[in-house]
């Protein structure tokens, strides 16, 4: 019986959260660019989850909400370097095919679910010990 | 920073919390670098990390030490992450550098986040859910609209059709037997919320969920509204405003005047009015009459209903704060107030009538309703303040007004307003076509916001957003 939130409000509600801290402590997330009345663009960043490589690291990713958001999923992109199957080495990408909840991607996930995702994605036995670059690398 | 300097310099209060699950809160100039807050907060009282070991997180931005809280657009109310690092490395997004805005002062005309449709906070938010799907038709949630619900009641052809439902009791039960749900209603409508436990109270009330899951009951009621749409109002007026409404001269304490010397009128023709029992748990409650001991004299309904009725609806809307007083079956003073009533009374005249001719209710139903708009004023000036009237509440927002007298009907009803038989895409036109440039775009489902919040655009949004 939901109505469908539309894309502007269902971004509305994610900026609020955001900007207010509601959300999960070790993500953040945030428009880039606030004058953006179309909220396409934001920030993210993920807290490295503690005992693995990422630990106090912070990884800033860009996420691009299409005019699809939220049927489609966001095109989530690494700013900072982290090695990852699911991140292209090159580009920083987050490969959709290779995380789950952005391969069967749901309406009701939001920006905070893929990162929190990313996070534990991060935190697996098989990828928390994963060499790392130099902290404070980017994908170019 | 001086190019930073924003003409308005008001402080800003916003919230840094700690990866240690420590919150502070601070109030600062958007002036204010982020070092310079670094430094504040490496204070003992606040993080106690020094500086270089802070990293600041806000919107998905490490924050940099040279740039302003303006620079980031943090607003009143924000929240900023403080990340202790281990070591001192101080090293950030080069990224950031370019994508950081610049923003010279725009900061007050950014994206409009105070727009509060977000179901973050909504309680109502996780009840959205399919165990819940198909209930937004029910009188509940939807009547406590975000205007108080009484905008747009339901109708009585909507409430009939809606009563057709059989599924209607059943997801009624569910709703009310869910606590979280009840709660969400009472917090969501004023009216209710200043009513604290009562509201509760009553929605827990396993015999008020029993009058409300009984179609038959609600069929008669709906079938009352129709018949005299000023009832509701009038009728709460009556209750408690009594004496100013219908005097009875010299039988002005006389406190069950009415209902006794009816009763002594009509003491066996139960079977007289046959369709009138069903009704009667709602003939105290229903009218708006409070149960205080003036209402349940006054209340000429306690007349048109003769028989077991008030004892009943006493418990009924067991939530009353003053049922002590109705004592319809004191008998004492019967004969002699019945001979002590002038005829000029003329709803003591009619009861009599109608006693004896259950034809004539009709009548004086329509009588009733069309000749009585004002006597919902007198509803206001209801002496028992506290009474709660379940069906008051579920009504809408005047039921409370005026204390429990002043039934919500009368708001609404008296002078009784034209109904509006306009279909819905032509009465809220405007409102459709803002919803839909909004990107709301199911029909059905705007209108019925907008008909549960009374054309209130962004109470409708609220409510497609909630539903």
């Amino acid at each position: 019986m939901t109505a469908k939130v539309p894309r502007n409000f269902r971004l509305l509600e994610e900026l609020e959260k955001g900007e207010k801290g509601l959300g999960a402590e070790a993500c953040s997330y945030g428009l880039s660019d606030g004058d953006d009345l179309l909220m396409s663009n934001w920030n993210g960043t993920i807290l490295g989850p503690p005992h693995s490589a990422h630990e106090n690291r912070i990884y800033s990713l860009n996420i691009h909400c299409g005019d699809h958001y939220p049927d489609a999923p966001p095109t989530v992109q690494f700013v900072s370097k982290i090695n990852l199957p699911c991140v292209d080495q090159k580009s920083g990408k987050v490969d959709h095919s290779r995380l789950p909840c952005l391969h069967q991607w749901k309406r009701d996930y939001t920006m905070e679910t893929i990162l929190i995702e990313l996070r534990r994605y991060m935190a697996l036995p098989q990828h928390k010990k994963l060499a790392q670059p130099a902290e404070g690398s980017t994908f170019t | 920073m001086s190019d930073e300097v924003i003409a308005d310099e008001a402080p800003i209060t916003f919230n840094v919390k700690s990866s240690s699950d420590a919150k502070y809160v601070l109030t600062l100039p958007l002036s204010t670098t982020v070092l310079d807050l670094k430094t504040k907060l490496s204070a003992s009282e606040y993080a106690d990390t020094p500086p270089d070991r802070q990293r600041l997180i806000y919107s998905g931005r490490v924050l940099k030490d040279a740039d302003s809280l303006a620079s980031y657009k943090i607003k009143e109310g924000n929240t900023v992450h403080l990340v202790k690092s281990a070591a001192s490395n101080q090293r950030q997004n080069p990224a950031n550098q370019s994508s950081a805005p610049n923003p010279t002062t725009s900061s007050s005309q950014g994206v409009p986040t105070n727009l509060a449709a977000g179901t973050g906070n909504n309680p109502l938010a996780g009840l959205t859910g399919a165990r819940y799907a198909g209930l937004a038709q029910l009188p509940g949630a939807g009547m406590f609209g975000p205007d108080g619900g009484m905008g747009a009641p339901p109708g009585p052809e909507q409430m009939a059709e809606m009563l057709q439902n059989p599924q209607y009791a059943s997801q009624l039960n569910e709703v009310l037997a869910n606590p979280d749900l009840v709660n969400s209603m009472i917090e969501g409508n004023p009216m209710l919320r200043g009513m604290g436990d009562s509201a509760r109270q009553a929605l827990n009330n396993p015999q008020f969920r029993r009058m409300m899951t009984d179609p038959e009951t609600l069929r008669q009621m709906a079938q009352m509204q129709r018949q005299f749409p000023g009832m509701f109002g009038g009728m709460g007026g009556m209750g408690g405003g009594q004496n100013q409404a219908f005097p009875a001269p010299g039988v002005t304490d006389q406190t069950p005047e009415q209902p006794s010397g009816e009763r002594a009128a009509t003491p066996n023709q139960p079977n007289t009015v046959p369709q009138q029992p069903p009704m009667n748990p709602f003939g105290m409650g229903l009218f708006g009459n409070p149960g205080g001991s003036a209402g349940a004299a006054g209340n000429p309904f306690a007349a048109l209903f003769p028989n077991a009725p008030q004892p009943q609806s006493g418990n009924a809307t067991g939530n009353n704060a003053s049922t002590t007083g109705q004592t319809p079956d004191n008998q004492q003073g019967a004969p002699s107030t019945t001979q002590q009533q002038p005829p000029s009374n003329p709803f003591q005249q009619m009861a009599a009538q109608m006693a004896s001719n259950p034809a004539f209710m009709q009548n004086m139903m329509g009588m009733l309703g069309g000749g009585n708009p004002g006597a919902g004023g007198q509803g206001q000036q209801d002496p028992n303040p506290g009474a709660f009237n379940p069906f008051g509440a579920l009504f809408g927002p005047g039921g409370m007004g005026g204390g429990g007298g002043a039934n919500p009907f009368g708001a609404a009803a008296s002078p009784p307003a034209p109904a509006d038989n306009r279909p819905p895409e032509e009465r809220y036109e405007a409102q459709l076509r803002q919803l839909n440039d909004m990107g709301f775009y199911e029909f059905e489902r705007n209108v019925e916001a907008l008909r549960r919040t009374g054309g209130s655009v962004q109470g409708a949004v609220e409510y497609l957003l909630t539903h």
